[in-house]
């Protein structure tokens, strides 16, 4: 015993004496340094900024720092992008706080996450006045603003809407459920016509879709305007959330012409049968509704309203999210960093972005927006207008959000799925759990 | 072992009645033996062909000319190779860089796993100490962990240390406990005779010079089957490799890499037919390696439980 | 009761018999195992109280220079004339002397406090730098540090914006903090080695005894202390990757170190046995949901090892039998046909059968084109809990089964043939001989792999996590879905949710059963006791 103890002693003494050297100078606090950029000089070396884009986005990069350091000679910088994808930054972001990049992409549910996390910086009121000056709305603003101060800059909306074949539904059939239901009913009637089975395609299981069922209900999800950390609108047999759940099952039941409920998968195959002739989904499945519909026959409009109970149609109301620049708190250039984060926000930012990315998402940038040429080529400006007029962005803000929806809602949704025939009572049971789900504690 | 009810029978072929019923008997046993056999090819057949069929399937899905996932038996646009060309060209998944960090993790984590493997097996096994039971033990007990309970842990000492997100910390992760599998070369050692340790001990020898001039060159089975399946190791593991690389992608492996092409929706819609492709490309060196060296494979795993 | 007694009871004697022999073993196996604790801390105990008196002895009967060996290692060695070791053990000294003035006692302090110092804001002119004059105002939380330092105006400018100082990681320094633990121990260790080795020292060159130079040293390293050579880099690998790690993680459980309690926003503490409280039902709403959560998961788990386990290994030996069989011709392409598929890495044949058995998978295309599924239908296989856990155990029946025909046919080959012979000589019928010379041999000499699959079964992550990642999902458990297994809901607390002491919790459970299993397992199994007649 002695002797190997021997043997494991030594050997970790050594291991501590190596550790010795790199000790003391890893993992010590991330203090403020001195500043090493704001002074402006002629000597120009370009600060080195690190980044984090997806990788549609990091084609852009070249353009915006060039931009960027036409645009202010004094402070110009180099950047080092690493493709992160949007799912992931939240993840990667908090597992290493010593590693965060000094500016980063991030969904509009990961901001809350990240400042309560104190791991990004907020931006100044004067900095805001200065920079953006009105081109972005304030209540655009708002959705990245927490306890008063403005913790990201939104500069995509990222929401969905009804595609559909142009030649198959007019304009009106589109504005509600019943309608569609109604021209899919006269179209198999006729002669020689491919029986048409569901009235659109959407993938309920996931959380994003689910949502705007339940905020086309003006209570929302979470209390308090989705604040509310410890209440849903959904525990306790809520009347509204009942007949949102009633709304779902029904939809699971429905046969002639039903809905199709599966994913991208299912989806995709209903879609070239053409068994459905309308789907709903956002700019990013713009080549599945080409591919489905053929290129000039596809049509976007904002979901059809809906019979919730009774006869009253209820809008359907899409939901949406900014995507929003962050700065790291360990950063060591934070105000420079905040300064390029301005200019990706700018409206001559955004456009470079929009260029070289494709477009497919819209700008926030009112000027932008407003501008005709640019209009012309967004092949989503028209029904991206009319969802921001009537959809709902960022309304549920609290932490839980975005811990728990996701999760709680496939969970749920799967329970109708797999006994669509369930009754009221086991309806309500599965209610209450996700009521108790949404809620449950982050941490102990 | 042989249970005392089936005792011997006198068999004596007195007359012709016995030889016909003996004949009756063989020619029965052997259409049994017939029918039997038919049977069993049938169901190796009818299992081989359920074993093979997602392995073609992966290739099948390679060589389709879509980008997403398939829908319909056969492609709509036939078969293309191009999934392998855009993999090896392309800079938006640098396929050849996470082959040639994925080689050079396996070569060294072989090389260090092995020679900690063999030493660790030789000691439990030939030499005597006054601890070696309870190294054993504590062996056991720390094997009943889950391993990824320590991934948290160890990426904070190599970032004391300030290799995180390195090749070496990867490499270091994989080889470091390798000295804790050493169960099959130990049963191995245990079955090469002790005498010829004894005549080399008489001649001289000291416990270095039986060890690499003695042990070694007899061990080879059991050497190839540590070398094999430490270098498999790196080129299948997604799970270490995502907590100790994160965000690198310059020292992406192949499987972190691939599995990254595909862990996203979209990416599930773009790069379905590329990650199989890339699996392709992954699995036939692997199994070039592993039917050469597969005697190698079964009589290491076995060589040491029996004995002549 | 002799064997033949034993034969001569009516079968459902025996049968009882065996049915009280195994819950008698289990339960000895049980006593055995915490029996063997108290030894083991005894025997600790006796160690270190022979090592006092030794030291003692040491002390009293040592001379000058072993007296000054206790201040300064190596001391004695040095005047013996083992200079090298002398040195070398003076300078571990000083080094370890170093370590604890500059970190050593930090580290311990860090460890039993986990940490002061939160994160704070200061007001800052540029964003980086404490603006002059504002060092006293410092704020908790970046809200109420922008409020005050945008509009207070203190004469000579408004500060305008913050900057931010990092307090302690809580995590760091209980990962330095152990170390630190772990170094103090061995150097105790060691420190008590080198003395009794410096009154030996002394004894020997009082007595004229051969003293070994530093060369004779060398050369022990290569012959009688081979061992320590050999062993030296891998345990050290062992200790720094895997000891340490897991001592941190332990320990985590008994913090409350997650989503809400993690660096930079806010440091964690020690809060006991409180997580285990919760683990068996206590501390209200969220210990009751992990409780609920962990047993049903267990329940699983083991419903799955045991499957998993004794289904492969059944149905592989099944298998092998078949291929080696005498009427069996091409073995070799039947056995490297089932083996293909370990070429295959997990992770893309796993995605292959997801894929394969998810709807408008390959499946669900031919069974439609065939025509036994209707059109309308959706494959479900995935989606329902029950016919998922059955998927699962029979899609590892796919991945598992090719290693059990390897290391069986080996086994197999390796049966003498004079077995088969005399049992055959006596007329024994074909499975007779498969039952009683076969399966036992086989049962025998790869019982402790059985066990060893059992246990390793129990932790299999890659099959969990790429076929289903624990899908379908249920809101009655805490963040695991119904297929999950105690180590793919570790993965998950650990990775997505951040909450890592739960997770550690689960971890020590996951391992106490395992042990559990494998004491039994182990005292019971004869390959283990009969080691030494093998060698």
């Amino acid at each position: 015993m002695k002797k190997s103890l021997t043997v494991v002693a030594f050997s970790v003494l050594l291991i501590g004496g190596g550790l010795l050297g790199s000790c003391g100078t890893e993992d010590s606090a991330v203090s403020s340094s001195t500043p090493s950029s704001a002074a402006p000089s002629s000597a120009v070396t370009p600060t080195a900024l690190t980044m984090w884009m997806s990788k549609a986005d990091s084609a852009a990069k070249d353009d915006l720092v060039a931009g960027f350091n036409a645009k202010y000679p004094d402070t110009p910088i180099s950047l080092t992008v690493t493709q992160v994808e949007e799912g992931d930054v939240g993840k990667q972001y908090l597992s290493d706080p010593a590693k965060t990049p000094d500016i980063a992409h991030v969904p509009g549910d990961v901001v809350n996450n990240l400042q309560s996390q104190s791991a990004i910086a907020a931006y100044t009121d004067a900095d805001v006045s200065t920079y953006i000056d009105g081109d972005i709305s304030n209540s655009t603003l708002k959705t990245a603003t927490y306890n008063a101060n403005l913790y990201g800059l939104p500069f995509s909306t990222n929401t969905f809407f009804l595609y559909y074949n142009k030649s198959y539904f007019g304009d009106n059939d589109v504005k509600s459920v019943k309608a569609m239901q109604a021209a899919i009913t006269a179209n198999n009637a006729k002669e020689g016509a491919a029986a048409v089975a569901n009235t659109l395609a959407i993938d309920i299981t996931n959380g994003w879709y689910v949502q705007s069922l339940f905020m086309s209900e003006d209570d929302g999800i979470y209390a308090d305007d989705g604040t509310s950390e410890t209440e849903t609108n959904i525990a306790g047999n809520k009347d509204k959330a009942f007949s949102v759940a009633k709304y779902i099952r029904g939809m699971y039941q429905a046969t002639t012409p039903g809905f199709e409920l599966g994913g991208d998968t299912d989806m995709k195959v209903s879609l070239i049968k053409g068994e459905t002739k309308a789907f709903v989904s956002g700019s990013w499945n713009y080549s599945m509704a080409k591919a489905a519909f053929g290129d000039d026959n596809v049509g976007m409009a904002c979901l059809p309203s809906f019979v919730l109970s009774g006869t009253t149609e209820t809008p359907w109301k899409s939901v949406g999210d900014y995507k929003s620049i962050v700065v790291s708190n360990a950063s060591t250039n934070k105000k420079l960093a905040q300064k390029f984060a301005f200019y990706l926000v700018s409206r001559e930012g955004q456009k470079i972005r929009f260029d070289d990315n494709g477009g497919g998402t819209m700008p926030t940038s009112i000027s932008l927006n407003a501008d005709s040429a640019f209009q012309a080529k967004n092949p989503f400006a028209k029904v991206m207008g009319a969802v921001s007029e009537n959809g709902v962005f960022r309304q549920n803000t609290c932490l839980k959000f975005s811990s728990n929806w996701w999760d709680a809602s496939k969970a749920f949704v799967n329970v109708i799925k797999e006994k669509p025939s369930l009754s009221d009572d086991e309806l309500k049971t599965a209610l209450d759990t996700l009521g108790t789900a949404l809620v449950a504690s982050i941490a102990s | 072992m042989i249970n005392a009810k089936y005792a011997p029978e006198q068999k004596v072929l007195t007359d012709q009645t016995d030889k016909a019923a003996e004949e009756k008997k063989y020619h029965s046993m052997r259409t049994k033996n017939a029918i039997v056999n038919t049977f069993s090819y049938i169901f190796l057949a009818v299992l081989g062909i359920l074993w093979i069929i997602p392995i073609f399937g992966v290739f099948y899905i390679s060589i389709r000319n879509e980008s997403g996932q398939p829908i319909t038996l056969v492609p709509a646009d036939g078969f293309t190779m191009n999934h392998y060309l855009y993999l090896l060209t392309t800079d938006e998944y640098p396929f050849k860089v996470w082959f040639f960090n994925t080689m050079i993790v396996a070569l060294c984590v072989m090389l260090i796993s092995t020679v900690f493997v063999l030493a660790v097996a030789y000691t439990m096994s030939r030499l005597r100490f006054k601890t070696r039971k309870g190294l054993m033990n504590i062996n056991l007990i720390l094997g009943m962990f889950p391993g990824f309970m320590s991934m948290i842990a160890v990426y904070n000492i190599l970032k004391a240390v300030g290799i995180d997100g390195s090749l070496a910390s990867l490499i270091l992760v994989y080889s470091a406990s390798s000295g804790m599998g050493f169960y099959i070369a130990k049963g191995f050692f245990d079955t090469v005779s002790k005498s010829l340790d004894e005549a080399a001990r008489i001649d001289g020898a000291n416990n270095f010079k039986v060890f690499y001039k003695i042990i070694v060159p007899l061990s080879k089975p059991i050497v190839v089957y540590t070398m094999l399946t430490s270098f498999m190791g790196p080129w299948v593991d997604y799970i270490f490799s995502s907590v100790i690389l994160r965000v690198n992608t310059q020292n992406y492996t192949v499987a972190l890499g691939l599995y990254n092409m595909v862990s996203t929706r979209e990416g599930m819609n773009q790069n379905f037919t590329a990650f199989f492709a890339g699996s392709v490309m992954i699995s036939i060196p692997i199994m070039i390696l592993f039917l050469a060296t597969q005697k190698y494979y079964v009589s290491g795993v076995t060589g040491g439980s029996v004995k002549g | 009761m002799t064997y033949v007694e034993f034969m001569e009871l009516p079968s459902n004697e025996r049968a009882k018999l065996k049915f009280y022999e195994f819950w008698a073993k289990l339960g000895r196996g049980f006593c055995n195992f915490f029996i063997s604790i108290g030894r083991f801390f005894l025997r600790l105990g006796l160690n270190i109280r022979k090592s006092f008196k030794e030291l003692g002895y040491a002390f009293s009967h040592g001379d000058m220079w072993t007296r000054l060996s206790f201040l300064f290692l190596g001391v004695s060695h040095i005047r013996r004339k083992q200079i090298l070791k002398g040195i070398c053990y003076l300078l571990l000294e000083a080094l370890f002397i170093l370590y604890i003035v500059v970190l050593g006692v930090n580290a311990v302090k860090g460890l039993i406090t986990l940490g002061n110092t939160e994160i704070h804001y200061y007001c800052s002119l540029d964003g980086s730098t404490i603006a002059t004059g504002y060092e006293g105002f410092v704020f908790s939380d970046q809200a109420s540090a922008m409020a005050f330092c945008q509009f207070y105006n203190a004469g000579n400018g408004v500060p305008g914006d913050i900057s931010v100082k990092y307090g302690d990681n809580s995590s760091v320094l209980l990962l330095f903090g152990i170390l630190a633990v772990i170094l103090i121990i061995a150097f105790i260790a060691f420190y008590s080695h080198v003395v009794k080795d410096s009154i030996e020292v002394q004894e020997k060159k009082e007595a004229h005894l051969y003293l070994n130079t530093a060369f004779d040293d060398f050369r022990e390293l290569l012959d009688k202390k081979f061992y320590l050579t050999l062993l030296f880099f891998p345990v050290l690998g062992v200790c720094i990757f895997t000891i340490l790690p897991l001592i941190d993680m332990i320990l985590m459980a008994f913090t409350n170190y997650n989503q809400s309690h993690q660096y930079p926003a806010s440091l964690f503490d020690w809060i006991g046995l409180t997580n285990f409280n919760n683990l068996f039902g206590g501390g209200g709403s969220s210990g009751s949901i992990f409780s609920y959560t962990f047993f049903h998961i267990l329940g699983w788990t083991l419903i799955w090892a045991f499957f998993a386990t004794f289904l492969n290994y059944f149905l592989g030996m099944l298998l092998a039998m078949l291929i080696n069989k005498k009427g069996i011709k091409l073995k070799k392409l039947w056995r490297t046909l089932f083996v293909f598929s370990i070429a295959v890495p997990q992770f893309v044949s796993l995605l292959t059968w997801n894929k394969f058995l998810s709807s408008s998978g390959f499946v669900e295309i031919i069974l439609k084109t065939w025509g036994w599924m209707a059109q309308g239908d959706k494959l479900t296989v995935l989606d329902y809990t029950s016919s998922a856990r059955i998927a699962i155990i029979l899609i590892n029946l796919w991945i598992g089964v090719p290693y059990t025909i390897l290391s069986t046919s080996g086994i197999l080959m390796n049966i003498p043939a004079d077995l088969y012979e005399s049992a055959q000589i006596d007329g024994a019928k074909p499975a007779t001989i498969y039952l009683k010379i076969t399966l036992p041999y086989i049962l025998f000499v790869t019982g402790p792999y059985l066990i060893t699959q059992f246990v390793g079964n129990i932790n299999n992550f890659n099959v969990i996590y790429f076929l289903t990642a624990g899908a379908p999902t249920t809101n009655n458990y805490m963040n695991a879905g119904t297929t999950d297994l105690l180590v793919t809901w570790l993965y998950k607390l650990t990775v997505n949710s951040a909450n890592y002491s739960y997770a550690a919790v689960i971890g020590i459970m996951t391992f106490v059963i395992c042990a559990f299993f494998s004491l039994i397992a182990y005292k019971n199994s004869s390959a283990m006791k009969n080691e030494e007649d093998f060698a």
